[in-house]
Parts: structure tokens; sequence; C-alpha cells
């Protein structure tokens, strides 16, 4: 197992190594540069512009500036922000907690909500429950989560008033208490709730044709045979079976809750890696676009081995090695 | 095996399959007993219903289209078909226990083998987890699988399927049933685990006095373990007696078909005989007269016009065929006079 997971990490490195070439290519083909957004041309005497771009070393042949990248970058320097004039890192970390916390929160959400329909679903299906879970799921695919999002802070926020539209936190709260905490429980319920709902029906549909699908196994018919309860059949034994291909959902998860956090964080002013990667692109702030697209790759990789991991420890035929 | 209690009584089962809408039965009026302790064999060819008449005493038919449409099985007197599934949990497993045609796909992938056995221990018995495990080691060394203390930590896939029907075995045996239907548990198997398997059987059934109700397309099984014999074709019984009754004076032709089909080492055989034919598909049974007689090589007029009755043709021997008078339905009785066997 520990063989394992130190072979497939170190199948990754080949791997980051490509996408960080891309990464640099593709940062350095977009127009402009750190400079060109935050210096007002008008204002600024040209040979000065000219001085730092030598001295920050964007005039180098780009072979020389990608070495001096990747060998910062892997001994953890990212650079620095040029817009919020602090260290890549301590800029993501910050950001990071609260993107984490939505995205807990939205997987919470989606696995509680699918579980429940699909299981329903699943026991009792061509009922009229299937019938209005399944109506519900297809609608809440077809609804683009930009559109539940404006949808849900009108009427959540605007029209009741009770949840929050914007930020992460009641900033005038003390950090650590516990007012706070549930302040931040407060503002993440309506973004992780769109954020969750991306891929509830998804789920649900899965589940539900897996459970019957399963309830048809002759190990079914095997367990029936020996007296055990149908709601134990379907909770314990096709359960069990179901789950194991929703573990390679998992790793496709991290993915869509990333791109879906870029989305969901910007709608809601989020203070998260979604909406400062937008910013990023927005501002030219490459060292921040290079570190998050490099973070973001990293985590795709990660959620894989993570699924391949699960899926080993919960399926006893697959054996890792 | 003869002045026993009867411990199943089956009469007139009709178990149907709804296709497009219209139920076509696969069990069509069966009536028979199971003695205690007897062994019974059901043979007949592929698709004539004994899956689905067991099925139907387990009340374990797919729910989704399969039905009892009419008739009544009684368990040591106790009424089942009346039973709620709930209910029916108390006599699967325990009083009745079943063993299945698939070894290779019976068993849950994803769970170990002793949590499988253990759950019928704890779905009947109030016992802790470490009588359990206990008990099921003890179950699987009874029926033959070498290494139990390390097999009850295994899982399926790491199993031959001849271990895996002796873990099944093991599932059916673990509370002494009174009655143990196998349908056809060594198809799937290679010739040499299949004898095992069949001694098994028959271990378990003198020692625990267990009545088994076997089922089987070999011929060469029924004559070595049966006490009595049912032969089944189209859902229908067509023929019961003894063993030795049946294979000395067998009264039906299909019954005879079947055990010319048997290859005799002795024999010259030039070719094997096989009956012509296959077994009609639910959809297209004939409503009137014998079933058979489209493959029968004894068919006459009558076979075609009257449906004959299952009725005694010899001291318990019973048999489904014109070619016996007691076979007539009453109102042809008149017309019973010009035929002769
Ligand atoms: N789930 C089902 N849906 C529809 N028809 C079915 C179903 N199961 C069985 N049948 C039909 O019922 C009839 C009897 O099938 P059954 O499985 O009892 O045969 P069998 O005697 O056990 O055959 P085998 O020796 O192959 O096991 C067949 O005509 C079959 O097509
Ligand atoms: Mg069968």
């Amino acid at each position: 197992m520990w063989k394992y997971c130190l072979r497939r990490i170190l199948g990754m490195i080949p791997m980051l190594f490509l996408i960080s070439i891309v990464v640099f290519t593709l940062a350095k083909m977009m127009p402009g540069d750190a400079l060109s957004g935050e210096i007002d041309p008008l204002n600024t005497d040209p040979v000065y512009i000219e001085d730092m771009r030598e001295k920050l070393g964007y005039n180098d042949p780009y072979h020389i500036q990608y070495g001096r990248w990747i060998s910062d970058f892997i001994q953890g320097d990212f650079g620095r922000s040029v817009r919020y004039k602090m260290p890549v890192s301590d800029l993501i970390g910050e950001k990071l907690e609260n993107t984490i916390f939505l995205g807990i929160s939205a997987l919470i959400i989606t696995y509680f909500l699918s579980f429940t329909m699909g299981i329903f679903a699943g026991r009792k299906p061509y009922t009229i429950g299937d019938h209005i879970i399944g109506a519900a799921n297809y609608f809440g695919m077809a609804i683009p989560s930009f559109v539940a999002g404006v949808f849900a802070i009108y009427f959540f926020s605007f029209h009741l008033g009770i949840f929050p539209s914007n930020g992460s936190v009641d900033i005038t709260l003390q950090n650590g208490t516990m007012e706070y905490w549930l302040s931040k429980l407060h503002h993440v319920i309506l973004p992780a709730l769109v954020l969750g709902l991306l891929s509830t029906a998804s789920y649900t549909q899965f589940l539900r044709n897996d459970i019957i699908e399963n309830s048809r196994k002759d190990f079914v018919r095997t367990a029936r045979a020996k007296g055990t309860s149908n709601r134990k059949i379907y909770h314990v034994h096709i359960l069990r079976n179901s789950i194991i291909p929703l573990i390679t959902f998992l790793g496709f998860d991290i993915v869509s809750l990333v791109s879906g956090a870029i989305i969901t964080e910007t709608i809601f002013t989020y203070p998260g890696i979604g909406q400062l990667f937008v910013q990023s692109v927005q501002t030219n702030d490459y060292a921040v676009l290079m570190a998050l697209t490099m973070m973001f790759s990293c985590l795709v990789l990660v959620g894989n081995l993570v699924a391949d991991i699960l899926y080993g420890v919960v399926d006893p035929r697959i054996r890792l090695d | 095996m003869k002045n026993n209690k009867t411990l199943l009584e089956i009469k007139n089962l009709h178990t149907g399959f709804s296709i497009n809408g219209q139920i076509y039965h696969a069990v069509d009026d069966v009536s028979f007993e199971i003695q205690e302790k007897e062994v019974i064999c059901v043979v007949g060819e592929s698709g004539c219903g004994k899956s689905v008449m067991s099925l139907s005493i387990m009340q374990l038919l797919p729910q989704e289209n399969a039905k009892i449409t009419k008739g009544e099985i009684r368990f040591n007197g106790m009424p089942l078909t009346n039973k709620t599934d709930k209910e029916m949990n108390n006599v699967r497993g325990k009083e009745i226990s079943m063993i299945f045609q698939e070894p290779m796909t019976a068993l849950n992938p994803v769970f170990t083998i002793g949590s499988q056995i253990q759950e019928v221990l704890h779905n009947h018995l109030d016992i802790s987890k470490q009588a359990a495990r206990k008990k099921s080691i003890a179950l699987m060394k009874q029926v033959g699988i070498s290494r139990p203390e390390k097999v009850v930590d295994e899982y399926p896939h790491q199993l031959s399927g001849g271990m895996r029907q002796r873990v099944m075995i093991a599932i059916a045996i673990a509370l002494n049933p009174k009655l143990l239907i196998a349908d056809e548990p060594t198809t799937a198997l290679d010739v040499t685990v299949q004898a095992q398997i069949l001694e098994l059987l028959t271990s378990i059934q003198q020692e625990a006095n267990t009545a088994i109700m076997l089922i089987t397309h070999d011929l060469g099984v029924v004559a070595e373990m049966a006490d009595s014999v049912m032969v089944m074709y189209a859902g229908q019984i067509v023929e019961t007696s003894t063993t030795v009754e049946l294979f000395s004076s067998p009264k039906h032709p299909y019954t005879e078909a079947l055990l010319h089909s048997i290859p005799k080492m002795e024999e010259d055989v030039e070719r094997l005989h096989t009956i012509g034919g296959i077994v009609p598909s639910l959809t297209s049974m004939p409503q009137v007269g014998c079933r058979f007689r489209d493959r029968c090589p004894k068919a006459f007029a009558d076979c075609r016009s009257i449906t004959p009755k299952l009725a005694p043709v010899g001291d318990g021997h019973l048999a489904r065929c014109l070619l016996y008078h007691s076979c007539y339905p009453k109102q042809h009785r008149t017309a019973e006079e010009g035929v002769e066997k």
C-alpha cells in the first residue's frame, strides 16, 4: 500500500513537470506583465519601468526565467503578489482555508442529499416518490450554477434576508469565538448549497440505478434466503456494493469543486481561492495565477490518487500493489 | 422412508410471470408432498420450471414480475403462502434453506466469508459475535473447508467455485433446517468436485435428518441419492414415484426418453439418445392436450385434443399420459373404453 502510494507519487513528477511548462508558457503568452497592470504608464518614467523589468528579470530568455521560477517554486517560494504586496504562499494560505471550508460543506450537502434521495428512489423504483426525485434532479441538472447562485442571493438574501449574500464572516467578530464560527457557518451555507447541488443530481441518479441493478444480483437472493430483513439487505448488502463506483467520483469531485468554486465564490464574493484566481487573471498577477494553476493540477492528480486508494480500501477484490 | 410425517405439502401451486401485461404460468398446478428426512429429486430439462417452483416455496420469486397466483404451500401444517415477507424471514434460513445453482455469484463480493455465515446465525439466534465466529469456523470445518480459521477472514473471490458452494452449504445447514432445497448445486462445478458436494449433502441428510429437495439434470445422481423422484415438464409434474420404481418401470414417454439419454458404459453406443425438439416457451404453451405431444414418439390423436391429468398408474406411482386410462379427465371417460394401452 505505501509502496503503491510512493510509486504513484513518483509517477506524478513528470506530469507536474509538463504541466509546469504549459502553465509557464501560457502565462508568458498572455498580454502584458505585472508592471503593465500596476503602474500608470502616463505618470511614470519609461526608463524606470524598463529598469524594473530588467531588475525583475522579465527581459531574460524564457528558459532562464522558467528555471528561476520552477526552482523557487519547488523550494516553496511562489513569488510575491504584485496586487496584494505579500508572498503568494501567505495569500493562498489565507484564502485556502475559506475554500476548503466551502468545499467540505458542499460535499457534505451533496452526499447527504444524494444518499437520502438515491437510496429512497433505488428502493422503490418507478413509484411516485422516485419520479418526483428524478424530475427534481433533472431540473436541478439543467440549471447552471450561476443562475442558481443569483437566484439564491435574490431570494434568501434580499427577499427573505435570512442569509448574507457576500463575504465569509462578519468582520466585526473576534476570531476564535463561538460567534465567529457560527458567522462563518452562516456565510458558507448559501454558496455551499449552490455548489453542493451541482453534483447532487448525478450522484442521486447514479446511486439509484446502481441500487436497482444490485438488488437483482444473486447475492441479494442469498441474503434473503438467510432470512435477512429487507432493510438490512438494502442498507448493508446493496449499499456497500453501490458505494464502490461512487468512490471514483470523489476524484472528479475535487476537480469539479475547484472549478465550481471559481464561479460560486465570484457570485457570492466569497474570499476563497476561486475568487483569488479570477482576480489574478484580471490584474495580471502572474505569480498568483501560476501558483494557483499548479495547485489545481496537483489537486486533480492527488484527487485521483485518493480515489484509487479508497477504491482499494472499499473493494476487497482490488489490491493495490 | 415411508410412514413419516409430512413436512412440506404443496397443493395446486400456480406461479406466473407477467409478460407484456399477461400472466403465463411457469409452474402450472403442481401438487406434491415431502416427508420428513426424505430425499426427493426433481428432474427435467432446462426451462421446465424447477427453479421457479423452489423459489415459490421460499417465496423468493423476483418481486417485480413473478407471483404465486393460486395454490397452497404448507410447511409442518403451517401455510406459507399468506405469510408476509417479515414472517417468511423467520422461516428462511432457519426452517427451510436453499442452495443455488451458481456459487460464483451467490456470495456478496465485499463481505468476508465468515461474516456471511455469521449473518444467518445473527438473523435467527441471540448470539454474541465471538460465539458466532466460533460457530462459523466449526461449520466450515463440518462442510470440509480446510484451514477454516484463515478462510473465515477471506473474501469470496479468493475461493474456488467448489469452496464457495461449500460455504453456501455451511450457511444453509447452520441452523439445522428441516428442509434443504438444493437447486442444481453442482451444475457449475467440475466432475470431481460435484461428487464431493453430493457426498457432503448425503452425509448431512444422514447425520442431521434433514429432508432434501434436490433439483438436478443428472439421473445418475438421482439413482444414487433419491428416495423418490418427480419428473417435471413444461411447468407440470408428469411423473412421480419412488426411485426404484421409476428406474425399473418408467411410465411417461418423457421419463423413458430421459432414462434413455443416459449414456451407458456397457452398451455399444452408436449414437447418444437425445430428445428431439425443445420445451415449449411460456408464451407458446399448448392450451389443450399434452404438452409433450410434439416431441413424443408415442403420441396419438387424443394427445392433441384431450388434456391428461396426473393420476395413479401403479402403487404410489403417478403419471400424466393418455396411454393410461386413469389419466383421462372425467368427461372423456366414455372414450376411455376404446383406448387400450
Ligand atoms: N424472471 C423471469 N422472467 C420471466 N420468465 C422467467 C423468469 N425466470 C424464469 N422464467 C421462465 O420460467 C420458466 C421456468 O424457468 P426455470 O428457471 O424454473 O427453469 P429450470 O427448470 O430451473 O431450468 P434450469 O434447469 O435451466 O435451471 C422458463 O420458461 C423461463 O423462461
Ligand atoms: Mg433452474
